[in-house]
Order: structure tokens, then sequence, then C-alpha cells
């Protein structure tokens, strides 16, 4: 009982269907099973293509005209998301689940004051009381992500990068969603900065009991800030777990071959990294079975047959025959 | 079953995906269609109606009726075939007018943008002067000044367009020229004029093309005006603004049809160049197909 | 009687300056008013022949202008830089062509340095034809030779930089500046908008080619990881400044400059094991002061009050290993040593 009261987020079996005029039609997200717990970070990792993106907007149901959701379950704080009218998704979207995402500076306003785009989204969700000035209510926000006041007076433009997807943390903030998804946050941002970001949304983590889904292609911003993982290949989930379970002991074919892709700081710099060919298209999906099966150097006949994920080890799963 | 299956149903008959673009166009395909009917019109109409558009035989300012679509004008020739010659004749005039000022503008636009420095400079200010006067206002005093018969005329109209390409080509060039595809060609040793060949020029199509359907439209007008007024075009030469002002006493007294039938056809041409207009440069805006 | 050196260093870089904005003139420096940055501050260093020289530093430090103004793009405001023995910032007609053959570069983003309207083959064939490396007739062939070079099929000729991938345009790209033959690659930031396979497959055919061609690179880049893949010496760079000249495995076992150490401690692994010690730097960037002393002082977690007055000067403190750092290069402190608790955040939660 205490389990389910602690998971704010549990996604069974989610399919997205994809339409395109130029690139075919094919399932380019299915049957992803995964859950957050309040307050748990949890890193959505693939590379392009992979669905992971998908996944997020099918959560907050903005996917595009082309995609719909044609199956699987997501219920956010018990509550069924796929089953919500429009009235209930928009108090949903920024009241329980906000959303950051690249390049902050385009998210803004540019003709706005920071202190009135926090402002006006703390008043749509009821959290802007009358005592309050605008102005005071704006500091607040700003100094728990450690703006200085300053910043409040100004206008996007006038922000670095670092400062501006600060700014709009605070502003998605103002509206205390349980649920942060965050997609690619620190992209084209320094290395210095990025980290600072990522301090950042681990102390309101540990102020406000936010749960925070990040979506990248990077295995190292997931390694050193995330709890949880999954790992998405061509719109599967192929292995999931906690982030030392899956890096340290990886159990999928292309979680291995990942992270073996990836220079890193450590260990030998000569070593020879290898991931060959690339993912399947979305006209090249299979109907069912493995999808990462061409490159696979494992391949068994078994593999193109339908199968669901396993769990070797408590809290680990992965979807590959090897293990069945 | 699967949903790429259900998707090569729906699609009967494989088409270019620039042609499919261009179909979307609705006002593109409204446009073009007024057009060819117009430039049909204008071809074909002469042709068929050989030299009645100066005969004079029939009876003066009769109202429109079976014989004579458009009623015929006070000294008795069909409204109909002038104004179809007008057509024809505006039309050449148009595009002459058109080609000269985007071909001028888009030389000195390519060259100053480029060049910068003190030659844009110049440039730009001789382009500011002559943009502070009214377009009209400029070619008229400049047909006037040169000489008052056709010829002058297309060239004042076109010396007072010049400056607006020269404008919008430039600033095409200005921003182009800062892209990291200049940057790298500079970088592999392409010299300065095979890059504005190569690299600026051909993307600048799309603003010119758009740009001259615009003078085609503001020609249209402008030697209607012009000729409404005197300058130009003169009589017994059908000119759809010329047609307009010979008709223009006779509204009062109730034979609307001379000045009316040519205001139509101005009417219709400038619709349909900016309709083209329009949708052209929406169809070669890389954003709006993707 | 001292030998005379067998090669000379193939760049030298001596004293290079660029000063953007207004008046951007040595002379008015001391007047330098707002509205002026000084993107690149007197920098100095070698290549020699067949190195793998890595540039790492952040948004502000000057690194891309660096890589501009050695391939010309940029005019310095003060200093020289030479290539092959011959002054490079005077060139001219024939000689400078000679150096544009010999001397490419390829950008960050692999789509823009693209012309959306030229097919592959005609992107590669442009620097074919502009220096007349072969006949009119042999261009495709020359075209399909070095698309192969990069592991890129024929099938990839007809199209355009909309039909390609992000791995896919930059190696379109690697090959194009391949067309000459250059000896001197310059990188910048070759993987920074690619995913983790494109990159993988793009940093192999870097290392790949330059074995293959013995070609000497300089890599610029913010990602310490490709930096440590590619090159043999690392340049770090600090608001205009080199703060830190190093081999690349001693800078990364060892770093003898405040800011590297942070910017390796900043630096995310998928295979760090355990929390990483992470150094916090104060504050913000901002443009480097008109005043003396180090650019980093506001900022550093080992700064003391000389160091906001005493000029900061790149010193040797080992063979091949330079700093600019007094602390340091005094032995005040060694890196890498303790940092103060209220400097360190502690990455990677509660694992």
């Amino acid at each position: 009982m205490s389990e389910a009261a602690a998971e704010l987020l549990r996604v069974r079996g989610l399919t997205v269907a994809l339409e395109t005029r130029r690139r075919g039609a094919g399932r380019v997200v299915e049957g992803v099973t995964f859950e957050i717990g309040r307050g748990e970070s949890f890193g959505l990792v693939g590379e392009s293509g992979s669905g992971k993106s998908m996944t997020a907007l099918a959560i907050v149901r903005l996917l595009p005209d082309a995609a719909r959701a044609e199956a699987g379950q997501i219920t956010l704080g018990g509550r069924d998301v796929l089953g919500l009218d429009d009235d209930e998704m928009r108090e949903l979207r920024g009241g329980q689940v906000g959303m950051i995402f690249q390049q902050a500076r385009a998210s803004l306003n540019p003709l706005m004051r920071i202190e009135d785009q926090i402002v006006r989204v703390a008043a749509l969700h009821g959290r802007a009381n009358g005592r309050r000035t605008r102005g005071t209510l704006a500091r607040e926000q700003l100094r728990e992500v450690g703006l200085p006041s300053r910043v409040a007076r100004s206008y996007p433009h006038q922000l670095s990068g670092g400062m501006a997807q600060r700014a709009l943390i605070a502003i998605v903030l103002a509206a205390r969603p349980k649920l942060l998804i965050a997609d690619e946050p620190t992209t084209g941002l320094d290395v210095t900065t990025e980290a600072e970001i990522y301090d950042l949304l681990r102390s309101l983590r540990a102020e406000l009991g936010l749960s925070l889904l990040l979506i990248t292609h990077d295995l190292a911003l997931v390694a050193q800030n995330c709890d949880r993982v999954a790992v998405m290949h061509a719109g599967h989930v192929v292995e999931t777990g906690a982030v030392d379970q899956v890096f340290e002991r990886p159990l999928h074919p292309y979680t291995q071959a990942l992270l073996n892709s990836v220079p890193t700081l450590e260990g030998d710099a000569n070593e020879a990294l290898a991931l060959e060919g690339r993912a399947p298209k979305l006209d090249e999906l299979p109907q069912h079975g493995c999808r990462f099966v061409e490159r696979c150097p494992h391949r068994m006949p078994k593999c193109s047959d339908p199968f669901g994920m396993v769990e070797p080890e408590p809290g680990h799963r992965v979807l590959c025959r090897l293990y069945d | 079953m699967s949903i790429a299956a259900e998707i090569r149903v729906r699609r009967r008959v494989i088409v270019p995906s620039w042609a499919s673009g261009l179909a979307r166009e609705h006002g593109l395909t409204v446009g073009v269609g007024i057009l060819v009917l117009l430039v049909l019109a204008a071809l074909l109409g002469p042709l068929a109606s050989g030299d009645s558009a100066t005969s004079t035989s029939y009876g003066n300012l009769a109202a429109p009726s079976a014989a004579h679509l458009f009623g015929t004008d006070d000294v008795g020739r069909d409204v109909l075939v002038r104004v179809f010659h007008a057509i024809r004749l505006d039309l050449l005039l148009a595009l002459v007018i058109c080609g000269l000022a985007t071909v001028a503008g888009a030389v000195i636009g390519l060259f100053s943008g480029f060049a910068g420095g003190f030659v844009d400079l110049v440039v730009m200010r001789l382009v500011d002067i002559m943009m502070s006067i009214p377009v009209f206002i400029l070619a008229l005093i400049t047909a006037v000044v040169l000489g008052n018969d056709e010829q002058t005329m297309v060239l004042a109209i076109a010396f007072a367009y010049t400056p607006v390409a020269v404008r919008v080509v430039r600033s095409q060039v200005l921003s182009l020229r800062e892209l990291p595809m200049v940057e790298t060609s500079r970088a592999i040793g392409t010299p300065a004029w095979r890059i504005v060949l190569w690299h600026i020029l051909p993307n600048t199509y799309s603003v010119l093309i758009a740009q001259s359907t615009l003078f085609l439209a503001w020609a249209i007008l402008d030697t209607a005006a012009m000729s409404f007024l005197g300058v130009g075009v003169h009589p017994p030469t059908p000119e759809l603004g010329a047609m307009i002002s010979e008709g223009s006493q006779y509204i009062v007294s109730g034979q609307w049809w001379v000045s009316v039938f040519p205001g139509i056809f101005i009417a219709l041409l400038v619709i349909s160049f900016n309709l083209v207009g329009d949708g052209l440069r929406d169809y070669l805006d890389p954003r709006s197909r993707r | 009687m001292t030998e005379l050196a067998t090669e000379r260093p193939l760049v030298r870089v001596e004293r290079l300056t660029k000063v953007f904005g207004r008046a951007a003139s040595l002379r008015r420096r001391r007047s330098a008013g707002h509205g002026q940055v000084r993107a690149v501050d007197g920098v100095d260093f070698d290549i020699e022949p067949g190195q793998v020289v890595g540039i790492v530093g952040e948004s502000g430090s000057g690194k891309t202008t660096v890589a501009r103004c050695l391939l010309r793009l940029i005019k310095p405001t003060d200093g020289t830089i030479s290539f092959q023995g011959a002054q490079v910032l005077r060139l001219s007609g024939r000689e400078l062509s000679s150096f544009r053959r010999q001397a490419q570069i390829v950008f960050q983003d692999p789509f823009t340095s693209l012309d959306p309207r030229f097919t592959v083959q005609r992107a590669i064939a442009e620097p074919l034809r502009v220096h007349e490396i072969c006949r009119r007739s042999e261009i495709a062939a020359e075209a399909e030779r070095l698309l192969a070079s990069v592991g890129l099929g024929e099938d990839f000729l007809p199209r355009y930089r909309h039909e390609l991938s992000g791995g896919e345009a930059q190696r379109v790209s690697i090959a194009r500046a391949l067309a000459t033959k250059p000896r001197f690659l310059v990188l910048d930031e070759p993987t920074s908008a690619l995913d983790a396979s494109a990159r993988l497959k793009v940093i192999s055919l870097l290392r790949r080619l330059r074995e293959e061609l013995g070609m000497t690179y300089l890599v610029i880049s913010h990602d310490l990881t490709i930096i440590r893949y590619l090159c043999d010496r690392i340049l770090v760079m600090y608001l205009g400044r080199v703060v830190e000249d190093a081999p690349a495995d001693e800078l990364f076992a060892a770093p003898q400059h405040p800011y590297t150490e942070a910017l390796l401690s900043a630096t995310p692994d998928a295979r760090a094991k355990g929390a990483v010690m992470r150094i916090r730097l104060h504050g913000e960037l901002e443009s480097a002061g008109a005043g003396n002393g180090c650019s980093l002082a506001p900022r550093c977690h080992r700064a003391v009050d000389e160091c906001f007055v005493r000029p900061q000067r790149l010193e040797q403190i080992a063979p091949a290993r330079f700093v600019a750092c007094h602390r340091v290069s005094e032995r005040q402190i060694t890196l890498p040593s303790r940092v103060e608790p209220d400097v360190v955040a502690r990455a990677g939660g509660e694992r």
C-alpha cells in the first residue's frame, strides 16, 4: 500500500502510432511501461528517434496531430490521464505536470517581463493569493531557483542561457506541479552552467518533493543526476531499473553497446568505441518482436516472436530473450 | 491491421511533392486561373476581332447587348474588343517594367549588399532619397521630364520601382552573408563573385519572385493611373486607364459601361497578380511547407 | 652553435588578440568603455605537424574566435599567425589560395554550413572547382571517392541537406574539407550537434583519417570527453586567455589550473563510479573587466587577494606544461588537493 502511495506516475503499455507523409507510418512508441515515484528523478534515455519525446508528450496529451495514443494506461496520482476531459487536462498541464524544453528563451514570452510570466502562471493555477504583491510572489519564486531579484523586471533576451532556463523553471514551478518533465533542458549550455541547473533541480526535489522525468540522449547526465532510468530504442523500453543497476550491470545488448560507445573521462582513452548500424526507421519496424535484432550480436530466431519484459534482478527489468 | 497498410489505401495518385504542395495553395490556384484566362483573352481576343478595335461603325454609346457585350464607347468602338487589346498592352508594359526593375534592383542590391562598406553606404543613401518621394509621383515626374511617350513612361516607372527591389534584395543578402555556409565557402577559398553567384543569388529567388509579382500588380495600376492623367499612353491606343479616363465624363449621364469594364479588368489583373505572388511566397517559404 | 630545428611548427600564434565592439583598436585600449569585448586576449601557442591539439573552454572563452582567426575568417585586432613559416594575415592572391587549400575547417552545425539548394555532390565539388583540383569530368568520381572515405555511399551524391541526418551531414562536411587534401584541419565543435551514435561515427572517423592521412588537427570543444578521445595536447581557455596547456593524459590525471579542475569536476561521466565531488564556481560568467589581475579571480575557489591585482601570465611549470595561475606556478598550492567543503556540491544524490 505504501508503495502505491509513493508512486506518482505510472505508465503501462503505452503505444503511440504516428502517420507521416514523408517517413511512413508506424508505432513510434510501443508497450512502454515504467513508473516514477514521488520525489524521484527518472531518466528516459535514448537516441534521437527512439520515442522518448513522444512518450513525454503522450503523458500530457500534447501529441502532434499526426500521432495518436493507441493503447496503454497513464496514471498520475491515481487519476487516469487518458480518460480526462479537456478542462481536467488543462488543469493537469502546468498544475500537476510542468514541462521545460531546450532553448529556454524560445519558451519564454519575449514581450513580457519575467515577473509577469511567473505571476500569470501562478494565477492560472490558483496560487496567486491577493495578500502578496506580484513583485513579492515573483521574487520568492526567483529566489527558489537561485536568481537575483533584478531578474524579475528583466526581459528574456536580457538573460543568459543558464539564467533563462532557471527563470523558466521558476515560472513552471509557480504552479507547484508534482512532476517536472525536462526534455533536453541543458543542451547547448556550458558544462558548468549545466551542472548548476542539475544541482538546482536536486535541491528543489528535496525541498518540494518534486519528481523529475529527465529526457535526454546523454547517458552521462543520467548517470549523474537520476535515481532510476529507462533506456529506449526504436520505441521500446529495452531496460529499466536503478541507475547503478543499469549502468554497472547492463543487461540489454543495446545498453551495453551504448555504454561502450560513449567517450569518458576515466579508463583507457584509446579503447575502441562501437555501436554498429542505425535504429530502424518508422517504416522499417517489425510487427512484433525485438527492434534491435538487426544489430544485435546475440540474435536468435525467437527474438522475432512477441515477448515481454522480465525481471532478472529486483527492480531491474529488461526486454530481451537472453534472460527468459 | 497495421497503420501503414491503412495509409497506403488512401493515396491513389502518386504526385511529386512539389506539385501537391502547390495545389494546396488555393489562393495561388485561383490567381493563376484568372491570370491564364486573362492572358488567353489578351492573346486570342485581338486575333479574333481583327481590326474592329478601331472600327467606329457601331452606334455611339450603345448599352451592353448581345451584339456588343460591353457596349460601345463615345466614338462607336466596341468596348469588349478594346478591353482585350488594352489587357494585352498593359500586360506587356507591366512585364517590361517589372523585368527592368527586378533585374536592376537585383544587380544593385547584390553588389551593394555583399560589398558593404562605403559602396553600400552611398547606394543606400541614394535609395533613401528616391524612396522619400512617393513612387507614383517620382515616376510621374520622371516620365514628364524624359518625354511624354510610352517608352519613357516604362523607364520612369521601372526607375521608381528599382530602389524597392534594391532594398528587398539587399536585406536578403545581408542576412545570407552572415550564414555559416558563406563562411564555409570563404574558408574553402571560393572568390567573392562565385559566392554571390552560387550561394547568394539563388537564395534570393524567392524574395525576387514575390517582389516582382508585386511589381506587376503595381505596374498595372501605375500605368493605368498615368494614362488616365494623359501621360505615357495616348489615344487612340487602347489602354485600361486611358479608357477609364475617356469614359469618365459619361458616368454621370448614365453610360457607365465605358469606364466600368476597363476598371473591372484592372482589378482582376491586380487581384490575380497578388494571389499568385502571395501563393508563391507562401509556397517558397520553407517553414510553411514542412 | 645550436642545430637548426628540423621541422618548424606548422602553426605559430603569437599575441593573438581580438576585440569586438566599437573602437576596436589597441590604441584606445586604455579608454576602452562599454560595448567592447576582448574575445581573445593575447594568446600564444604552436602546433607541430602531426599533432592533435584541443582547445577546451566554455562560452565566452574565445576558442571559436581563435579558430576563425587562424583561418583568416575574422581579422584579429593584434598578433601574428604563421602557417608553414608564412604570415597568414599578409597573404594574398595565389599564396592565399594555397593557404586555403592547406587549411580547412569543419563547423559545428552540419546543416547550416551546407547550401540548402546544393546537392551533396555539388557541395563537395565546390572546393574541387574553385581550386581546379581535377577536370570537370572527374569531379563526380572524386566526390564519390571522398564520400567513401567518410563512410558514405554514392547514393548520397544527389541528396540535399534536408535529406541527411546530422551525422551524415557532418560527414559530408568532412568529405568536403578533405577535398583539397589539406595539411591542417580545424574542427569547431564537430560533434556538439549530434546524438550518441552519430557522434561516435564522426569521432572514430576523425581518428582513422588522421592516422591514414597524417593530418594535423585543431579540435575546439566544450566537451572534455571528446577532446580526451581525440587529442594529444590540450589548451584550456577562459575569457580569452589560455589558462593551461598540457599533454592530454597529464591534464586529466592532474589538472594544474583551478578552472581546469572545476571544468573536469562538472563534466558528467557515464562511467564514473559513485558520487563526484563537484567544484562550484561562484557567480555567473561575466566579461573580463578592464582591470588587471586574473580573469577567473572573482569566481575562483582558490583565489586570494593577490589574485585580483597580479597580472595573469602563462608560465611554464614543467616540460610541455604551462599554467596561468601564480599560486600554482609559485607552488603556493598543489592541485589536486583538498578543497574547502563549501565550494563542493555532491553530485549523484544519495547513491
